[in-house]
């Protein structure tokens, strides 16, 4: 199997984080991931993506021209990765910011209302990409719940008990997200 | 249990290196390599090593070249502007048969550049970006997990033959992260430096130079330099080749390139076309014969590279006319695209 994943947003929206958390999953349950971060130069509300590749075989290039999927924290991300996306790829939407009625023909599109799930559920609109990396492990089951729960804590530990249970209920309402 | 973890390519290099048991780091920030600084300057304390941001490059690689001539394995890293302003040291290191470990993550040039990676200081870095006859040991890894492995094995090679090593790699692979089996069972096993500046009491003072104004100091020591590379050239040439042995066309590449190239090669192979890819991984020794022997068996090669032709000169040397060579290039930070090399590599097929 291989899976191309591109991340994008602003910086600051944990675009690398999510990126990151998708790649350490992968590697710790024997696949091979590489993981491709790209920056502006500014560190808030510059550009950031990620190119993530997952695979059960040796990894070419960590850079992807095709997508199997896109996930895109903001509009920008939109204009400029949609068209990689492959024929019947995934296209994940943050719907909060998202103006525009988009067609993606031949490609499954899904809407998360990242942001103000984050607020209303969570009070905190920073675990909004760990929302997003929740409904993603259900379209792709190659990394589990479970998994992706370890990689959080393990990332989470330091800030505390409570900072890593808000990301497990982040985690688990964009699992459950419709 | 060696243990395997994500790791980025800067970072594997870096603790390679501390785990080959570089213990001194002389560095001036440059992107995309700051990372290697960065976590050496914590690191090496831990370990009982030192740390210093020089002043300059060009201040950089002369303390490494005193922490070399005092015995140590230490190490300097940059990116190929920063590698333009260390030329004078480089070349000092090479006559003063000090062995060191040093690193330039290319990125886009020339001039201040940009910050993408690239493939375009290959000339500098083999042919010389310094003055008079000297060679380094040029290693070029494509994975993190190489760039943590070819720390060690620059360090081993450099204290075997007392030449400088060096690591040309580039912006993606210092910066991309991949499963990394890290070394932490390696035990370095430095060789005895008898020749070191390690303070002369009780011995015969050493001197460590590279002038002699006499007739012949110049000349003897140039014999011995040529000496040493026609051994390395002999005993340390490696490469890798993926489904070479029926290809029809065969692609060179190193670094990032030969990723890209293994991957179109692979899926054109799905389809039934004959490619191979061979990967330079000693850029210094150059793997001129197997390359030359290669040819004979093709009908054509396409050199994949991210600059705007460099390697191709010595694929051109190695095949010498026996079939056509033709070059993939992109230079300015742009990377090799899958699509383009598909085409490149189908026209060659087809022309016959």
């Amino acid at each position: 199997m291989i899976e191309r994943i591109i991340i994008s947003g602003f910086g600051g929206q944990g675009v690398l984080s999510a990126g990151l958390m998708l790649a350490e999953s992968a590697v710790h349950i024997g696949l091979e991931a590489t993981f491709m971060p790209s920056y502006g130069i500014e560190m808030r509300g510059g550009t950031a993506n990620c190119h993530v590749i997952i695979s059960d075989k040796k990894i070419g290039s960590p850079i992807i021209s095709e997508a199997d999927s896109l996930i895109a924290f903001n509009e920008q991300s939109i204009l400029k990765f949609a068209a990689r996306v492959r024929d019947k790829g995934l296209i994940m939407l943050n719907s909060c910011v998202v103006q525009k009625d988009y067609d993606f023909p031949g490609r499954k599109v899904v809407m998360v209302p990242m942001e103000s799930m984050a607020i209303d559920s969570l009070g905190n609109q920073k675990m909004a990409n760990v929302i997003m990396i929740g409904r993603f492990i259900r379209e792709k089951a190659f990394i589990t719940l479970d998994e992706l729960k370890r990689v959080i804590n393990e990332k989470f530990l330091k800030k505390g008990e409570k900072v890593v249970n808000l990301n497990y209920q982040a985690l688990e309402i964009g699992y459950q997200l419709q | 249990m060696a243990k395997q973890m994500l790791m980025k390519g800067n970072i594997a290099l870096a603790e390679g290196a501390v785990i080959a048991g570089c213990r001194y780091y002389f560095g001036y920030p440059i992107t995309p390599q700051n990372e290697i600084p960065e976590y050496m300057a914590t690191r090496l304390p831990e370990v009982g090593g030192v740390f210093v941001q020089a002043e300059s490059e060009l201040a950089s690689i002369n303390m490494l070249l005193g922490a070399a001539a005092a015995g140590a394995r230490a190490m300097t890293t940059t990116s190929s502007p920063g590698f333009s302003l260390m030329q004078e040291g480089v070349s000092y290191l090479a006559a003063c048969h000090l062995p060191c470990l040093m690193a330039n993550v290319q990125r886009g040039g020339p001039g201040l550049g940009n910050i993408a990676a690239s493939q375009a200081d290959y000339f500098q870095a083999v042919k010389g970006g310094g003055h008079g006859d000297y060679r380094l040991i040029v290693l070029a890894p494509n994975s993190p997990q190489e760039m943590m492995d070819f720390a060690i094995l620059g360090y081993e090679l450099s204290d075997k033959y007392l030449v400088p090593a060096l690591i040309l790699s580039d912006g993606v692979i210092g910066l991309m992260m991949e499963s990394v089996t890290v070394r932490d069972d390696y035990v370095p096993k430095p060789p005895e430096k008898p020749w070191a500046l390690t303070g002369c009491k009780g011995r015969k003072k050493n001197v460590i130079r590279s002038l002699w104004l006499d007739e012949d100091g110049v000349i003897i020591n140039n014999k011995k330099l040529q000496a040493k590379y026609r051994e390395i050239e002999k005993n340390e040439v490696r490469y890798e080749e993926y489904m070479t042995d029926d290809a029809d066309v065969i692609a060179v590449a190193y670094g990032l390139s030969s990723r890209i190239a293994r991957t179109v090669a692979e899926n054109m192979r799905n389809e039934g076309l004959k490619v191979g890819v061979i990967r330079p991984i000693t850029l210094y020794p150059y793997p001129y014969l197997r390359i030359a022997e290669l040819a004979s068996r093709v009908k054509s090669m396409l050199v994949v590279e991210m600059c705007a032709g460099q390697m191709v000169e010595d694929v051109r040397l190695a095949v010498n006319g026996k079939v056509p060579v033709e070059l993939y290039g992109m230079p300015g930070g742009e990377f090799p695209e899958e699509s383009e090399v598909y085409s490149r590599l189908n026209a060659l097929l087809k022309r016959g």
